[in-house]
Parts: C-alpha cells; sequence; structure tokens
C-alpha cells in the first residue's frame, strides 16, 4: 500500500496533539488527532485507524482505559499504543492484559514509539 | 547564791500554794514563839509581884494586929487608970475580937505566902501564943478589975502585956524585914525581866526579819526564775527560735509549765515544717506548672501575689502590685478584655475567667487562663481569690498542632510522597514529552533530504514552548507546595468570584462560555486564604469550561451562584450545561491532581478538595438535572481552629469576634 496508515491520537494535551503528529508524518504515517475518547468515538476514523495512541487520564469524561474496553466490547480491534505521564504499574498491567501493544511513559525517545509502531503495524 | 538555788530547787518539791504558806507559817511561828518568851517574862514579874502582895499582906495583917494590939493595951492602961470597970467590961470583949480577927487574917495571909517563900518561923507561933493567952488574960484582967483590985490589973498588964509589945513589934520587923527583902528581889527580878524583854523583842525581830527575808528570797526566785525562764522561751518562741528549751526543775506548777511550754514548742515546729513543706510543694507546683495565685481584695484594691505570678509577669518579686501595674503588662488589644473584668469585679460576680494576652518588655507574647472566686473575708469584706496559669506553650502547641494538622491533611490530602513525585513528574513530563517528541521530529526534518527547514523551525519554536512550560510548572508546583501559612482573612466570596472571573473572561469568552452570576447581595463574610479559595473557583471554572467544550446544540451557559446557607455557611457553587459525569466517574474526577491546559497548569478537583476542607468545608458535585453538573462548595463564615473566639481577641481580626 502506498497510502500512508491512519494513526489516531487521542489526547487532551493540547502540546502532544501538536507536536506528536509531525513526528509520525516523519515516520510516515498519516495523523488525526482527538481531544477525547468521546471525540474519537464520535469520529468516523475508527474503521480507518490502524493504531490507537492513547492517553490515559482523561478527566471530565472516558480514560484511555475505558476507551480501550469500549472499543473491545465493540468489536474494533485497533492496536493500542498508550502514552502517559503517570507511572501507575497497575493501570499499565490492566492495559497490557486488556491487548495493547505497548505501553510508554512520557517523555519517550522517538525511537521507543518507532519500535512500538512497528510492532502495531507490520505492514510498514 | 548555791543556798540560794538549792534552796529553790529544795522548795521547788512543793507547788507555789503551799510554798507559801509553809514560808507564812514560819514567820508566824517564829513570832508567837516571841510572843511565847515575853509571856514568859511578864509571868514572872507577875509571879514576882505576886510574892510581894502576898508578903505585903502580911505585913499589913500583922501591923494591923501590933496597932491593934498596942491600942488594946493603951486602952487597958487608961481604963486601969481610971479604974473604969464598966467601961473594961464592955471595951475588952470587942477589942479581943478584934485582936482576934486581925489574928485570923495575919494567920490567913501567911497561908496564902508562897510555899518556897522564907517565911520567919516565929511569926505565927507568937501570933498564936498571944491569941491563946489573951483571953485568959483579959478574963483575968476583968476579974481583978470586978474585984476592983487594981494594982494587980496595972501590975498584970505591965508585965505580961507590956512585954509581949516587944514581941509584936519584933514580928511587925520580922515581917517588914521579909517585905523588903521580896521588894528587892522584886526590882532585880523587873530589871532582869526588863533587860530580857528587851533582848527577845530584839531577837526576835531580827531573827523573824532574818528568816522572812530568806525565805522571801527563797520563795521568790524560786517563782521568778522559772518564770524568767518561761519569759525568755516565750520571746524566743516569738522569734522564731524553735530549738529553744526551757530548763525545768522539780515538779511544781511552774516546772509542769515549763514541760508542757516545750511540747508546744516541739508540736510548734512539726506543725511549722509541715506547712513550710506544704509551703515548698505548693510553691514547686505552681512553677511547674506555671500557675500563679492571687488574692484581690476589692474595696481597698490590695492585691497580693504568690512569687510565681511574680515571675509569671516578668516582675521583681515583692513589688507592691496594682491594677495599673498589671494593665502595663496586658496587651493593648486585650486591654479592654481587662477594664470588662475589673467592671464585673468591682460589680460583685461571684466567678469570672478570662483569657488574654501579655506583652511582655522583649516584645514576646504570653497567653495567661485566669480564673477567680468571690469570698467574703471575715469583716464580710469582698475578695477575689484566684489563679492564673501560663497558657502559651500550650495555645503555641495547640496552633501548631492545628497548623501540622491542616498541613497534614491538606499534604496527605493531595498527595503522599511517592504520589507527590508521580503528580510532579506528571506534570513535567508532559512539556518533556513534548520538548523531546519535537526535537526528534526537528532532527528527522533535518536530516530529510531536502532537509525541512520550516518544519524544523517549527518544532525547535514548540521546544523552547515547551521548555518554558516545564519551568511555568516547575514554578507553579513550588508556589503550590510552599510552606506558606495559610493567610486567613475576612474576605467576600463574591468579591473573589468577580475577580475571578474578570481574569478568566477572555479564556471563557475564547471557548464561548456565556457566563451567569446570581450572587447573593447579603453574603456573609468569611475568613479564609483568598488566594487559595480563587484557586479553587478558578478550577470549577476551567472544569465547567471543559465540559461544555464539545456542546455545540445550545449555549455555554456557565452560571455561578452564592448563598448563605444556615445562618453559618456560605455556597458557591459553579453550574455548566457541559456532558456532565456519571456517578461511577464522580470519584475519579476528583482524583484528578491537575489540568493540563495550554497556559500551564492550574490545580484540580483533589487539591481543591483539600482547600475547601482546610477551610472547614466541603466540596463535592452533582449531575444535574438537564444537562451538566454542578459543582460546588460551602465553608463556614468563621471557621474554628484558625482563630480564637467568644471572649478571646484574634489578633489579625478585632471584628472576627463579633457575631
Amino acid at each position: 500500500m502506498s497510502k500512508r496508515p491512519l494513526l489516531s491520537v487521542v489526547d487532551d494535551d493540547e502540546s502532544v496533539r501538536e507536536s506528536l503528529p509531525d513526528l509520525l508524518k516523519e515516520f510516515g504515517f498519516t495523523v488525526r488527532t482527538f481531544s477525547s475518547a468521546e471525540e474519537f468515538l464520535a469520529s468516523d476514523s475508527i474503521v480507518q485507524t490502524k493504531c490507537l495512541i492513547l492517553d490515559v487520564a482523561m478527566p471530565g469524561g472516558m480514560t484511555g482505559l475505558d476507551l480501550q474496553k469500549e472499543l473491545r466490547r465493540g468489536g474494533k480491534e485497533i492496536p493500542i499504543i498508550f502514552i502517559t505521564a503517570q507511572k501507575d504499574e497497575a493501570i499499565r498491567a490492566q492495559a497490557l492484559r486488556e491487548g495493547a501493544v505497548k505501553f510508554l511513559y512520557k517523555p519517550f525517545s522517538d525511537t521507543a514509539l518507532l519500535e512500538a509502531l512497528n510492532a502495531a503495524v507490520p505492514a510498514n | 547564791m548555791n543556798s540560794d538555788t538549792s534552796k529553790s530547787i529544795h522548795l521547788g518539791r512543793f507547788n507555789i500554794g503551799p510554798r507559801l504558806s509553809l514560808c507564812f507559817l514560819v514567820i508566824v511561828l517564829l513570832m508567837l514563839g516571841g510572843y511565847g518568851l515575853l509571856l514568859w517574862q511578864f509571868h514572872r514579874v507577875n509571879a514576882r509581884g505576886n510574892r510581894l502582895a502576898a508578903v505585903g499582906q502580911e505585913l499589913i495583917a500583922v501591923s494591923r494586929f501590933q496597932a491593934d494590939f498596942f491600942k488594946l493595951n493603951a486602952r487597958l492602961d487608961e481604963l486601969a487608970k481610971a479604974e473604969d470597970v464598966e467601961g473594961l467590961k464592955k471595951e475588952a470583949e470587942p477589942m479581943r475580937a478584934l485582936l482576934q480577927s486581925d489574928i485570923d487574917q495575919t494567920r490567913n495571909a501567911i497561908s496564902r505566902l508562897p510555899v518556897d517563900l522564907n517565911s520567919d518561923p516565929t511569926v505565927l507561933p507568937t501570933i498564936e501564943a498571944i491569941q491563946s493567952t489573951l483571953p485568959s488574960q483579959l478574963a483575968k484582967v476583968t476579974a481583978l478589975a470586978e474585984a476592983s483590985d487594981w494594982e494587980a490589973v496595972r501590975l498584970r498588964l505591965t508585965n505580961e502585956n507590956k512585954p509581949l509589945e516587944a514581941d509584936v513589934s519584933a514580928l511587925v520587923r520580922a515581917v517588914e524585914l521579909q517585905v523588903r527583902k521580896e521588894l528587892a528581889a522584886q526590882l532585880m527580878e523587873s530589871a532582869r525581866s526588863q533587860n530580857r524583854i528587851l533582848i527577845i523583842v530584839s531577837a526576835t525581830a531580827v531573827f523573824t526579819l532574818a528568816v522572812a527575808g530568806l525565805l522571801g528570797l527563797a520563795v521568790t526566785r524560786s517563782i521568778t526564775q522559772p518564770l524568767g525562764s518561761l519569759m525568755t522561751g516565750s520571746k524566743a518562741l516569738a522569734k522564731g527560735d524553735f530549738s529553744h528549751r526551757i530548763p525545768t526543775q522539780g515538779d511544781d506548777e511552774l516546772a509542769s509549765l515549763s514541760e508542757v511550754f516545750n511540747d508546744m514548742v516541739v508540736r510548734l515546729q512539726g506543725l511549722y515544717m509541715d506547712v513550710r513543706r506544704s509551703e515548698a510543694f505548693l510553691a514547686e507546683g505552681q512553677k511547674l506548672a506555671r500557675i500563679g495565685s492571687f488574692s484581690w481584695l476589692i474595696t481597698s484594691n490590695e492585691i497580693k501575689w504568690s512569687e510565681q505570678l511574680y515571675s509569671i509577669f516578668g516582675l521583681e518579686s515583692g513589688t507592691r502590685v496594682t491594677l495599673d501595674l498589671i494593665g502595663s503588662r496586658v496587651h493593648p488589644e486585650d486591654l479592654h478584655l481587662m477594664y470588662d473584668m475589673v467592671a464585673r469585679a468591682q460589680g460583685g460576680v461571684s466567678d469570672f475567667e478570662y483569657e488574654h494576652r501579655l506583652l511582655m518588655p522583649d516584645g514576646s507574647i504570653k497567653y495567661l487562663h485566669l480564673i477567680a472566686h468571690a469570698n467574703r473575708d471575715r469583716e464580710g469584706r469582698l475578695e477575689y481569690i484566684g489563679a492564673v496559669q501560663d497558657v502559651t506553650s500550650r495555645r503555641v502547641s495547640e496552633e501548631a498542632l492545628a497548623k501540622a494538622r491542616s498541613e497534614l491533611s491538606r499534604v496527605t490530602r493531595t498527595t503522599s510522597l511517592g504520589v507527590l513525585t508521580a503528580s510532579i513528574a506528571h506534570e513535567v513530563n508532559q512539556p518533556l514529552s513534548g520538548i523531546i517528541t519535537n526535537a526528534s521530529t526537528c532532527l528527522r526534518m533535518l536530516s530529510a533530504d531536502p532537509p525541512n527547514i520550516d518544519g524544523a523551525r517549527e518544532t525547535a519554536r514548540r521546544t523552547i514552548r515547551d521548555g518554558n512550560r516545564a519551568s511555568d510548572v516547575i514554578t507553579r508546583l513550588r508556589t503550590l507546595y510552599s510552606k506558606k501559612d495559610p493567610q486567613p482573612e475576612l474576605m467576600n466570596l463574591n468579591e473573589a468570584a468577580r475577580e475571578v472571573v474578570s481574569l478568566s473572561l477572555s479564556d471563557l469568552q475564547r471557548n464561548r462560555v456565556v457566563l451567569r452570576h446570581e450572587l447573593a447581595e447579603d453574603l456573609p463574610h468569611v475568613t479564609g486564604d483568598r488566594i487559595q479559595l480563587q484557586q479553587v473557583i478558578l478550577n470549577l471554572l476551567r472544569n465547567a469550561s471543559d465540559a461544555m467544550s464539545t456542546i455545540d446544540d445550545r449555549p455555554r451557559e456557565l452560571l455561578i451562584t452564592t448563598e448563605r446557607v444556615g445562618g453559618d455557611r456560605v455556597r458557591l457553587s459553579v453550574k455548566d450545561v457541559g456532558i456532565g459525569f456519571t456517578p461511577q466517574s464522580m470519584d475519579k474526577l476528583f482524583e484528578a491532581f491537575y489540568t493540563t491546559k495550554t497556559d500551564g497548569m492550574g490545580i484540580g478537583l483533589s487539591i481543591s478538595r483539600s482547600i475547601i476542607e482546610a477551610h472547614r468545608g466541603q466540596l463535592w458535585a452533582t449531575p444535574n438535572s438537564g444537562p451538566g453538573a454542578t459543582f460546588s462548595f460551602a465553608i463556614p463564615c468563621r471557621p474554628e481552629g484558625l482563630m480564637d473566639a467568644d471572649t478571646r481577641v484574634n489578633p489579625a481580626n478585632p471584628a472576627a469576634g463579633a457575631a
């Protein structure tokens, strides 16, 4: 496929939504950003998203873990790479148990992210 | 003096009464003795006199006899010359009878002579001879006269009667001699008696005086010496010398008294020591507990302090205490309390209790707790007895405890160390992550062929921005976690809310939030940390704005209300029409430490709740019946623990003590 795979970034932090897409574009992806899990669910990107880069803590609504559960329930098996600033082992364990590809702590290096992406989207 | 003391000791065996009685007895006996001797002398003289009288009587009797005899003879001679027979017959018998009576008297007198008198033994026989012959003589003479033998009469008279005259005269002379002898003896006896009497009287007087003097001296000494010792002992006791003991001698009343006195001294000493000991305990206790005691006589304003109270006030012990002196130490802001207390005391209230501060000369402050109780003294005057305790350290530790507790609750509420680290890390990691991502992107862009300079520039710019944001985070974290005491002040929540609103108005308007407010007009002032409360309000506003950020089908109305609740609390509510929350997610809501926005970091609901709870209030959220949620907090108007209540004055807020 010459078309660049679609990545969806869901994070309430605006600086993440600013900086991450450029990096991902450098990696060769197309990117859509969403500021909340609800926004993502309401969008039409679910089907096309090859990989979800998901923040854990998103106050005011569904958390990343909630979205992960919701997608599984809905049968939408999108590979998820979690990014978070909080070091909480329990959350990490649960996320991985629920099938997350990778659980990255901010700040993460670009190589770590690339590795995770390669694992999530092997076709690239 | 030895004899005196020995006499005292000797006398000391008797009680004073018998002692004195004995002295009097001795003196009286001596005097009686003297009298006795005098009487003896008088008796002797008297005896002599009696003897003389007796002999005198003899002389008189004999002399009378002689006279009568001579008269008889003379008469007989006359009658014989006159040859008067009748006369003779007539007179002879009475004259003979007279002589007979004289003889009887003489015999009488003689018989009355004291036995030891050497009377002339011839007297009586002579008289008796005459007595026996006289009647016959007279009879013969009469017979002869009757016979008119006058020659024979005259012859008989001359030869027989006349010679008798000489005998009688000799008799008289003998008796006279006796009388003279007796007289001489009498005179001598008198003279001797006079001497003796003189001696007796003098001797008795002197002796009696001497004995009386000595006895008197001895007895007096035996009384005054112990009395003197008692006096000395009493004086020593009055001076406070408990070691003095009175020497006791003998076993009279004074000795008993001395013993009793000594016992009393020992007992007093014991009592005194006990009192001193309990005084020392009391003083020590007062010192340990930092309590001083005082008495205050209202009418004269006489005030007495215990040593510890002087120490509390930092004044020299023994200084005269006046209300002015006390007032000079009372903290100026608490002086009105002191005046109030004085007024109530002078009005005669039965108890009072106050807390006020002292401002010491070195500027330090002491907290005092005072209680007093009214008493009537013996004369019925009103007097207060009370105690004052220095509760500064308690107050200081209470305040430190309250501060530590609030600090602890704040810190534990907001975070444990691990979580704190995590939250700091979290907040710093956000911009850091941005930096790394942007820098990585920049590198890649620069290594592309051709290099994406514009992109690199943009990413570099974002890197710098994120770096600044990180530093802002640190700064805000530092301010938020600085160990500053909450700065409580009397404030109006409406004003605070208005300020916050005006500050965030641009933000809110950018998010197309429509702001409405219904702020209660009579909202009472609250005491709290203005900055912190404003942070909470800001947090609520931002959350409300966020919750509505995806709402497009209705106006993004945000309603702020303030109202008074229950008379002593104030409530602020922020109502939005946003996405709301489910009951399950409410806990998670309050777990958020911070919200991260482009303009940096604000506090999250967790910290907001801690702040409100530190103000003794509550923060909660309720879903609306329509869309959205309402977040509210309520705080009391005068939170306890931060300041004093009732009669105590808050140094920062004198007005807070009211209502």
